[in-house]
């Protein structure tokens, strides 16, 4: 009886330590960009920035170092917006300050086009791009 | 000339003056009055205009290559759908020539190419869809009774055209190396400067949005509307009802409602303008009337008791066997400016057995005129409201909508979560 009871507060203890680790797994900060990919090309003069993140979160979107835009992420943890870019090859950073405190930084290439180039398709673009940064 | 005389031009002018400006302030209003316009009695509803794709995803290919933003939705309103439309079932017909094989593969690789993705209102019947587009050929049985969510035509070394099932599971139909007509029509959309679309997916602990959702980076201002219901039938309208419309009885309820028997039909008119119709069931086995016939004979039973509302389509559908054969119930809606109007306020319904309307109700807007614009928050508010106040956690697709709140037909966001509706309004209204 008294090995049945232990081994049943033991089950008890190793469900409450794996909840509890979940727990604090989810409410671990993150952020998460959708757009832009990385190394993208773009024929257009803005682009968008999306992604998901811990709700509450402050977002700050540079461009090449210059602040673009300032988002308050809210209760869905998502956020949408477009930034423009004047450069032929563009950092856009997005710094995420978390209510807990931390911070963290992600950033992306994007090389922007002449809008009447015109674009090969997609295999030939990721060639192009392969020897674009064998080069540098 | 006398004083009198002299008066009398000038009240003439002033008139002349008032009227003028009268003129010029009613033409600048924005108030314009919309007819919810039936089509006329005995005229045939095409099937295909009610069945058609709630909205047309048009991927432009590297044309405007804005990540995953190179993409416009056409909806019911756009100048442009009725031709992809019309495009699309030619395509598809060509296309489906051979029976359709599953394939592997993620829709995402698309959007990077010429294509257009059509998503139906509600998943159609494979067999229903076959001979709404005369598709010869191809005989699956088994592949007939899938249930056909959207249909891709895409440009891949050649036109492939696909078909998703309400699984998500896609099929290619076949191949043709003529694009012309598909990226004619794709440069003609791109050359119109739409309005790009993000795709917005999420799949954390906060939002889960796996199909990916569809959204403007542009403010969504739309119109908001005076609405006015259909009067009251009048006497000829009701006979309609009836065989022998001499023998029926009427019945004036407590409430308000009448109702018209002849002691197996039965036709009870609300005091707001609905009405519900209801046959007695068929004794005798009857032979199942497929669901393109059924889905025919519901059509043509609006259009001849009270007429087809234009804007209608095929919102939902439920068949249930039963022991005189399947029985149908359709459920229509309208939209507006290719929004949908949401709700039961706006609906008609009929249950077709046996080649039998069993039960028919309408309830529908006469006409509305438009009052104003309402700016509504962004989706990602929405979004937001929708975490913070309804506690949703998982959403199938975010789009706008219309719902009747008292004689206004207004604007709001609703988010499709577990196959449900929810209607999203601003916290500060």
């Amino acid at each position: 009886m008294k090995r049945i009871a232990f081994t049943f507060v033991l089950a008890m203890v190793f469900i409450t330590f794996l909840t509890t680790t979940a727990l604090a797994a989810d409410d671990k900060d993150f952020i998460k960009l959708g757009e832009p990919k990385d190394n993208i090309m773009v024929s257009t003069d803005k682009i968008v920035v999306s992604g998901e993140t811990v709700p509450k979160t402050s977002i700050s979107i540079l461009v090449n170092g210059k602040s673009k835009e300032d988002i308050s992420v809210g209760a869905a943890g998502v956020f949408l917006t477009q930034v423009p870019i004047t450069s032929k090859e563009n950092v856009v950073t997005v710094k995420a300050s978390y209510p807990s405190g931390g911070a963290e930084t992600v950033s992306r290439r994007v090389y922007q086009l002449d809008s009447d180039t015109k674009l090969p398709e997609l295999e030939s673009l990721i060639q192009t791009l392969k020897t674009f940064l064998i080069l540098k | 000339m006398t004083k009198d005389y002299i008066l009398g031009w000038i009240l003439v002018i002033m008139v002349s003056i008032s009227l003028f400006l009268s003129s010029v302030i009613w033409s600048q209003a924005p108030f314009e009055l919309f007819t919810m316009t039936k089509y006329p009695k005995g005229q045939n509803i095409q099937l295909d205009s009610i069945v058609g794709p709630e909205k047309i995803a048009v991927y432009m290919g590297n044309l405007m290559y804005l990540g995953n933003s190179s993409q416009t939705l056409l909806r019911q309103s756009s100048d442009f759908y009725e031709g992809t439309w019309d495009i699309s079932k030619n395509l598809l017909a060509e296309l489906w020539t051979q029976t359709p094989e599953a394939v592997e593969g993620n829709k995402e690789l698309f959007i990077h190419k010429k294509g257009i993705e059509g998503f139906f209102p509600t998943p159609l019947p494979a067999g229903f869809l076959k001979q709404l587009l005369n598709v010869k050929g191809s005989d699956m049985p088994t592949f007939d009774n899938k249930h056909i969510s959207s249909y891709i035509l895409v440009e891949d070394k050649g036109l492939t055209g696909y078909v998703a099932d309400d699984e998500g599971q896609l099929y290619q139909l076949g191949k043709i190396d003529n694009t012309a007509k598909l990226v004619d029509l794709i440069n003609q959309i791109t050359d119109s400067s739409p309005t790009l679309y993000a795709t917005l997916s999420a799949g954390n602990v906060n939002l889960k949005a796996s199909g990916g959702l569809y959204v403007s980076l542009f403010t969504y201002d739309m119109p908001v509307y005076h609405i006015k219901r259909e009067p009251l039938p009048d006497e000829r309208q009701i006979a309609s009802f009836f065989n022998d419309f001499s023998v029926a009885r009427k019945i004036q309820e407590r409430d308000g409602a009448v109702i018209y028997t002849d002691g197996q039909r039965g036709l009870r008119i609300y005091p707001n303008g609905a009405m519900e119709y209801s046959s007695p069931a068929a004794r005798e086995q009857k032979k199942d009337s497929g669901f393109y016939e059924a889905l025919k004979v519901a059509v043509d039973f609006v259009n001849t008791h009270g007429g087809w509302p234009q804007g209608s389509y095929l919102y939902s559908y439920e068949v249930k066997a039963s022991q005189t054969g399947n029985s149908y119930g359709f459920k229509f809606r309208t939209h507006t400016n290719g929004y949908s109007i949401i709700g039961a306020d706006n609906l008609v319904t009929v249950t077709v057995e046996g080649s039998q309307v069993k039960n028919y109700y309408r309830h529908v807007i006469a006409s509305m005129r438009q009052e104003g614009l309402l700016e509504l928050m962004t989706p990602i508010k929405a979004l937001d409201t929708a975490v913070s106040t309804k506690n949703i956690r998982a959403v199938d697709d975010l789009y706008p909508g219309y719902i009747i709140i008292d004689d206004l037909l207004k604007p709001v966001w609703v988010i499709k979560t577990r196959g449900i509706e929810v209607i999203i309004q601003d916290p500060s209204e």
